[in-house]
């Protein structure tokens, strides 16, 4: 096990950029262009204001950024086991191919017949995607999961609008569901409506039957949900939503715990969208960019964003398709995230359809395995059936814990980075108190999960014997817990409000 | 299962050990772990793809094949802008970001792992508020179309009125991406249609559109058709009188030369980040730029993540975490100000090393370049004899539009791209206009090759 009193992060006291100005270095020096004819600006409209920005060597940049970079965790240097983002490996070889000219240099508005090889790519990875959830449309605009959240709830709005359904205002959502879902809804003009859960963690029946009527537009359904349990009765629950004239959205976050093993579209769903950033192991890149692409059934193709990419067989030509009889028009300025869509593709080229399976056969089984392994653990409880096996996620809760020793799920968490480990999502799904969600991925090796499973165990043990310890933690990493209360009271959001505010501790 | 699948080299655990982890937990066969889906949806085997699992090298050979179907750049001059621009990405840029500790990493909701990210956020909020001239920046939207949609929203929110009024012309997507944000909600977007031969609105129309509902006004510099409007402050003045919000879009690489809109009253900036730095990548990842003055109360209502700067408990040093969470949708969900959750944040980070590594005399010739290039290029359009060049007494940046005197467009186009040049794009709404664009790759002799090939051409 690792040793949580070694330092695991470097700490440099590194300088903010924005200090070093007026030095008179140099860094980026743009090409030379000489034109002797003078700018063509009216004097109203030139920059009057200094210009601050930092005046440093190209040497100083890189040792500024190398750094920052040893003072942060990502994939590469150790499990990032948060629950419903699916942290997986992400290919090497990948970065390498979106970096081609060929690829990279293209600018959008160029004609088709430059881009072909894009456009391949584009129509192959929709065709793929196709395949792998039985959908017969898709848009690739989406540039996040709750952009395609807001696409994909859109187009049941859109579908609504068509068939002079217009009193239908309401959207279902799961307690259990990313907070998204409900935001998304509300951008798309819809009210959330909350259906609370069973004691299973699935959705309840009854309380669904009840809430569903005319002013049903649809329902928005995470399956496998945050708890990482598969909703058994997915088929009468969509069909009792299509009864009463709604379309059921599938949240796709949770996607890698049934890929290659079953298609939504057979499920009855009729519009998901897929985080690219997380099944499709592109980097999740501190935050993005990502991609939600959106998948539809016949049903709402017709009201699809425009373009979608078609191909012509006979030229053998790939295209932007406009002709969509209803498009709800542009959800992007452009098309959306390609070079995360090349990294997509690029991964399920290398996977096949087998290899996906194998990646959610693995998933799932590391998933259950790390819960077999900590949940029976004092401190502990699944505050669900141990019975249902787990998908690729999984939700514990450290109530007991908690009551016993004062220590919590954000202490758990935070401990956790002592050990070389990432925390787990917490506090989340808001059904479970003191929810730890941990999803370890199908790239996790076993010798990973063991380590996992045994610095829990550990960590519960310190609670008991040192909860003091867990309060003050992490104490090896880069950084200490921070005053948060004061700066959302006080917020210092850039080095002009630094300057203004002056606060009394070291910069 | 034979050792030769090519992606074995991505799964974590081998199918030896996968038997072991199983048997450990009591389970005999690993479709034992999806007994509780419906049979009748499992699949019996796994489904058939365009193409087989790939080693490495067949994934690059697969890839090469498709990279050749695109033109090399090398072998194109393109003259496009509208906000997103090809760049060259300076090398430290890609060595940098290609830093696993970097791009592997999640958000960063353990702020103690992730100080370098966070204090890389805070970099760029501040240099694209200086750029911009406001006060705070968000740690980034998706595009400037979206992050224009969101900034009306939170003008909404904020002065409690629901009309958006757009005092620019607008491509049809940004259009398009504005109405799908504002009208679902109820909220309204009002056009104002250009002076006769202009590429601006009519003032007096403008003047006419703004009223007591007018939550914002929406002003373009550049405009979608690369043209600045000399009138902005008076806009800005406008939208003010009647308590409304004055939003400026902008395009960042203007902004060493141009004016920053804090410069002429806006309360919101947003924009397309991506020529900071970010390769042009057929126009994704891009960058939303989110820009604005500090208010205790306004911020609430204003969307996406935002990176502040306190002091660590123990050590008492400077430290950064995501702050004001209480306005986004993992805590308010239906009650949030956006739904955003990823945004574009290696972008960003990206777009802080671009800003740094340029520093003030950078963005000042890079700016000056760049409309330097527009004017010569615009000059040797002219000198054809065969250009129309549009609005010629109105400013602009480093796009402009002129007139071909072509019948069949297509053809045109395709001729010009078979002699290795992209001569702008056809203007949504009129394709008899082109809206032509600079770039820092071009070079004298690759605008006067161009001039010289629409001479022989038209």
């Amino acid at each position: 096990m690792n040793d949580p009193e070694y330092t695991h992060q470097a700490r440099w006291d590194e300088p903010l950029i924005t200090e070093l100005i007026n030095t008179g270095k140099r860094c980026y020096i743009p090409k030379r262009f000489q034109y002797d004819k003078d700018i063509a600006i009216p004097d109203n409209l030139l920059r009057k204001t200094e210009l601050r920005l930092p005046e440093v060597s190209e040497l100083e940049l890189v040792r500024h950024v190398v750094r920052l970079s040893q003072m942060n965790y990502g994939v590469d240097l150790g499990p990032v086991p948060l629950g419903s983002c699916t942290m997986k490996y992400n290919p090497k070889v990948n970065e390498t191919l979106v970096r081609y000219p060929e690829f990279s240099m293209q600018h959008p508005l160029q004609p088709e017949e430059t881009v072909q090889g894009t456009l391949k790519a584009m129509y192959l990875l929709g065709e793929a995607l196709k395949s792998l959830t039985g959908f017969t449309g898709i848009t690739l605009q989406p540039a996040a999961g709750a952009h395609g959240e807001f696409t994909g709830v859109l187009l049941i709005r859109a579908y609504h609008m068509l068939n002079g359904e217009t009193k239908r205002d309401e959207m279902l959502i799961p307690d259990s569901a990313h907070g998204t879902n409900p935001a998304s809804s509300v951008m798309a003009g819809f009210k959330a409506i909350e259906i609370p859960s069973d004691e299973k963690g699935r959705i309840d029946l009854e309380a669904l039957e009840s809430a569903l009527s005319e002013r049903t537009a649809g329902m928005m359904i995470t399956n496998p949900n945050t708890l990482g349990i598969f909703e058994s009765n997915i088929m009468d629950i969509n069909k009792k939503i299509h009864d009463a004239g709604g379309l059921v959205y599938l949240d796709g976050a949770n996607f890698n715990g049934i890929m290659g093993v079953a298609k939504p579209a057979d499920m009855g769903f009729d519009v998901m969208h897929i985080n690219l950033h997380k099944t499709f192991a592109t980097p999740h890149g501190g935050g993005g960019p990502g991609s939600g692409v959106v998948l539809v059934n016949d049903k709402l193709k017709q009201f699809l964003p425009t373009p979608i990419i078609s191909y012509d067989k006979e030229k053998d030509k790939y295209y932007f398709d406009y002709n969509i009889s209803h498009s709800i028009g542009h959800v992007h300025g452009y098309h959306g995230n390609i070079a995360v869509i090349l990294r997509a593709l690029a991964y399920i080229a290398r996977m096949g359809g087998e290899g996906l399976r194998e990646a959610c056969l693995t998933a799932v089984t590391n998933a259950n395995y790390l819960m077999h392994k900590v949940m029976h653990e004092d401190g502990l409880e699944l505050p669900q059936d141990p019975s249902i096996p787990r998908k690729h996620e999984f939700v514990v809760s450290a109530s007991p814990l908690l009551r016993e020793t004062g220590v919590s799920a954000l202490d758990i968490a935070k401990r956790l980075l002592d050990y070389k480990l990432h925390a787990p999502t917490i506090y989340f799904p808001l059904i479970v108190h003191e929810a730890l969600m941990i999803e370890p991925t199908e790239t996790e090796p076993l010798s990973i999960l063991n380590e996992m499973a045994d610095a829990i165990k550990n960590i519960l043990k310190e609670a008991k014997e040192n909860p003091e310890l867990l309060h003050e933690a992490p104490h090896t990493v880069a950084g200490y817990r921070l005053d948060e209360a004061t700066l959302a009271k006080h917020p210092i959001l850039s080095a002009k409000m630094l300057e203004k505010i002056k606060p009394q501790w070291e910069l | 299962m034979a050792l030769e699948k090519p992606y074995y080299s991505l799964l974590g655990v081998s199918p030896q050990e996968r038997k072991k982890m199983l048997e450990e937990i009591g389970v005999s066969d690993v479709m034992e772990l999806f007994s509780d889906i419906p049979p009748k949806v499992i699949l019996k085997e796994s489904p058939t793809l365009p193409f087989d699992p790939m080693t490495e090298l067949e994934l690059v050979e697969f890839f090469n094949e498709l990279a050749n179907k695109n033109v090399n750049p090398n072998d194109l001059t393109v003259f496009l802008g509208g906000g997103v621009r090809q760049i060259y990405v300076p090398a430290l840029i890609d060595e940098l970001i290609r830093r696993g500790e970097l791009y592997t990493a999640y958000t960063a909701y353990q702020p103690e792992v992730s100080q370098g990210i966070l204090q890389l956020l805070f970099e760029y909020q501040s240099l694209v508020a200086e750029l911009t001239g406001m006060e705070v920046v968000n740690a980034s939207m998706y595009d400037w179309s979206t992050a224009t949609a969101e900034a009306a929203l939170t003008a909404i929110r904020i002065t409690k009125k629901d009309t958006l009024v757009v005092a620019s012309p607008l491509t049809k997507a940004r259009k398009s991406v504005i109405h799908n944000y504002l009208e679902p909600q109820g909220f309204k977007v009002r056009e104002v249609s250009l002076e006769e031969n202009s590429p601006l609105v009519d003032l007096e129309k403008l003047k006419a559109a703004i009223d007591d509902n007018t939550a914002a006004v929406y002003l373009e510099m550049p405009n979608a058709m690369g043209y600045l409007d000399p009138r902005a402050k008076e806009i800005s003045e406008l939208a003010h009188d009647v308590k409304a919000k004055f939003i400026v879009g902008v395009d960042p690489l203007s902004l060493g030369l141009v004016a920053p809109p804090g410069e002429y009253g806006a309360d919101l900036v947003v924009g397309e980040g991506q020529p900071l730095g970010n390769a042009v990548n057929f126009g994704g990842p891009l960058l939303g730029i989110f820009a604005f003055n500090y208010d205790r109360k306004e911020i609430r209502r204003t969307p996406g993540r935002l990176i502040g700067i306190t002091k660590q408990l123990k050590s008492g040093k400077k430290g950064f975490t995501i702050t004001l969470q209480a306005r986004e949708q993992h805590i308010k969900r239906a009650k949030a100000t956006s739904n955003i959750c990823s945004n574009e944040a290696l972008s960003a980070v990206i777009s802080a090393i671009y800003l740094s590594a340029l520093g003030p005399r950078g963005m000042e010739e890079l700016s000056t370049g760049l409309h330097k290039r527009a004017l010569f290029l615009r000059e040797k359009l002219a000198e054809t004899g065969k250009v129309e060049i549009m609005y010629p007494e109105i400013p602009f940046f480093a796009d402009f539009a002129v007139k071909f005197p072509v019948e069949n467009h297509e053809k045109f186009i395709s001729t010009m791209v078979s002699k290795g040049f992209v001569p702008g794009a056809p203007w949504d709404y009129n394709n008899e206009l082109y809206v032509l664009g600079v770039s820092e790759l071009h070079d004298k002799q690759h605008i006067e090759a161009f001039a010289n090939t629409l001479k022989e051409v038209l």
